[in-house]
């Protein structure tokens, strides 16, 4: 959607986690090989290829790799490559969140190296890390949004909960009039073994059931019920179903609400 | 609970309801009828003995 950010965080898998531990390690080999190791720290240098990933792994390896410094080496830099404008422009923006100095440069048509400098060790988490975001959207990309829930409510019973019926029965009925002034509707409401008679004539709750059934939730009304209790005639909002049915929504639910 | 019985004894209009969060953020159960039915309301209510612990309009602005 245009104008949105794109937003997600990035869980590491272990293969990520290890590739940045592995550059690590290949740099602490470098350093001891030329003897270089612990004479200067603002000379550790260790670079990231994110080149290929998309956005907002070039700043979660870059973070990590910033946290493995400072644990490593104390001071020094990371470069990252890159093969798009968005990641330098995120990198940039995270290093300089972080008081790092951060350089970047053009390396061919469609690679850039980001220098993030840090002349302390920096504290990064990895909560951090793991959550990192794309700050600056990318045109045309899709946007994260989370999967639409699916919320299933199950009504068992003419009452609501235990003790006094007649209660039970008001605040059933209150239970299905909030319903209807939810912002976000159930995608189903199921009425089985004493529920049914919810969905049948006389019911008080007919009115905001048939306002459910109108703005597209799905009322389903098992007909073994209505059967056993000789009300299948007098159905007056939605559907009889059957138990494959409620099997599916209920298995099928992100949320099961039973009231 | 008593009000819901006064009013459909005399078929008076409106329905019980869990008390707005405009009105009150405690838990309970309202009459919800229509401003122009007050006074009759009222007059049912006192004379069954019912009482009466608020009575609130709520105007509901369509904004979307």
């Amino acid at each position: 959607m245009p104008g949105r950010w794109a937003r997600r965080s990035w869980r590491w898998s272990w293969s990520r986690l290890y590739e940045t531990r592995a550059e690590v390690l290949l740099a602490r080999r470098r350093r001891a090989r030329t003897g270089r190791m612990g004479e200067n720290m603002a000379d550790t240098v260790l670079t990231v290829d994110a080149r290929g990933d998309a956005c907002p792994i070039p700043v979660v390896k870059t973070l990590k790799t910033l946290k493995a410094l400072g644990a490593l080496a104390g001071p020094g830099s990371v470069e990252t490559l890159v093969d798009n404008e968005i990641a330098v422009a995120n990198l940039t923006r995270m290093g300089e969140g972080k008081g790092c100095a951060v350089t970047s440069e053009r390396l061919g048509e469609k690679e850039w190296r980001v220098t993030v400098t840090a002349s302390a060790a920096l504290a990064v988490s990895d909560a951090e890390a793991e959550s990192a975001t794309c700050e600056v959207p990318v045109p045309g990309a899709p946007s994260f949004s989370p999967a639409p829930r699916r919320v299933v409510v199950a009504i068992t019973s003419e009452c609501m909960g235990t003790g006094d019926d007649v209660l039970g029965r008001k605040l059933m009925g209150s239970f299905i009039y909030s319903l209807t002034q939810l912002d976000e509707l159930p995608a189903c409401v199921l009425l089985y073994n004493g529920g049914a008679h919810l969905s049948c004539e006389g019911s008080a709750a007919l009115e905001d059931l048939r306002g459910l059934a109108a703005s597209g939730v799905e009322v389903l009304t098992c007909g073994t019920c209505l059967d056993h209790y000789g009300i299948a005639d007098t159905l007056a909002v939605g559907e009889v179903t059957n138990m494959y049915v409620i099997a599916q929504r209920l298995t099928g639910a992100s949320l099961v609400v039973r009231p | 609970m008593s009000c819901e019985e006064c009013c459909q004894r005399r078929g008076l209009g409106g329905r019980m309801i869990p008390v707005p969060g405009e009105v009150a953020a405690g838990c309970g159960l309202a009459w919800k009828t229509a401003p122009e039915a007050r006074e009759e309301l009222v007059a049912a209510l006192e004379a069954d003995g019912v009482p009466v612990e608020a009575m609130t309009v709520i105007e509901l602005l369509e904004f979307r």
